[in-house]
């Protein structure tokens, strides 16, 4: 990992296409600005990592009692 | 197009129209080796549906019309997402939200925060992360108040055959 040092008002290019700018920094957070074109994600990376366990749980068989949980939840209108 | 499935648990082959074969090709995060899926529709279980991974019976994922969840849900589509679903300004997309149920579909909740959208006639698919914060990764299918009102008309058109 390169390891840079910053401070507010200071930017990083990153490729041709990407600049990093540190808006403002205090113990608790740094604020960044991104420039960056439309076809490249910017995605805080904690996110992505929560999606993909989401995804995860989710990849597991349905519940069997699939027939009965529908018809109850059409008699009760929810769907 | 046959595709074999374990969306109950044991194996089972399902007869399926072509046009049920999607391509994601960034795979679905966690999943991101699987490029091929089914959108698995089948009226019994409308407003419920598949999407199964071809590559692996075992990869599926219980998906919903999200409208059952939040009928204001409406996600945009830009940049990098709407160029990997070749959507232009105003096209249509199918939206679905995946599931997670453990033993009860009730207690089953919806990942509004990252929809599944599709651009049906281009038989594209992506796993789309909002920057919208209104939205949350488990939202429940089931209110958890019980004296919710009734949804109304059924909005089948997301998963609908």
């Amino acid at each position: 990992m390169l390891v840079l040092t910053r401070r507010p008002g200071e930017a990083i290019l990153i490729g041709p296409d990407v600049e990093v700018v540190v808006l403002s920094a205090d113990p608790q957070q740094v604020r960044l600005g991104i420039r960056a074109p439309r076809e490249v994600a910017v995605l805080r990376r904690e996110l992505l990592q929560q999606v993909q366990t989401e995804n995860r749980h989710a990849a597991t068989p349905a519940p069997l009692a699939m027939t009965a949980a529908l018809a109850s939840l059409r008699h009760e209108g929810r769907l | 197009m046959q595709v074999q499935t374990t969306r109950f648990g044991p194996l089972e082959t399902l007869d399926l129209p072509d046009d049920a074969a999607l391509l994601f090709p960034d795979g679905l995060p966690g999943f991101e080796q699987h490029s091929a899926f089914a959108l698995v529709e089948d009226r019994t279980y409308l407003p419920f549906c598949w999407l199964q991974s071809l590559a692996d019976p075992n990869v599926r994922f219980l998906m919903v019309d999200p409208a059952v969840v939040d009928p204001d849900y409406h996600p945009t589509v830009t940049g990098s997402d709407a160029d990997a679903l070749a959507l232009e300004a105003g096209d249509a997309f199918r939206v679905y939200a995946i599931l997670v149920a453990r033993d009860d579909l009730r207690t089953a909740t919806a990942n509004l925060k990252a929809p599944v959208l599709v651009n049906w006639p281009r038989k594209l698919g992506r796993q789309v992360i909002l920057m919208d914060d209104r939205y949350g990764l488990r939202h429940p299918l089931v209110p958890a108040d019980s004296a919710a009102p009734s949804r109304g008309e059924l909005r089948a058109d997301a998963c609908s055959s």
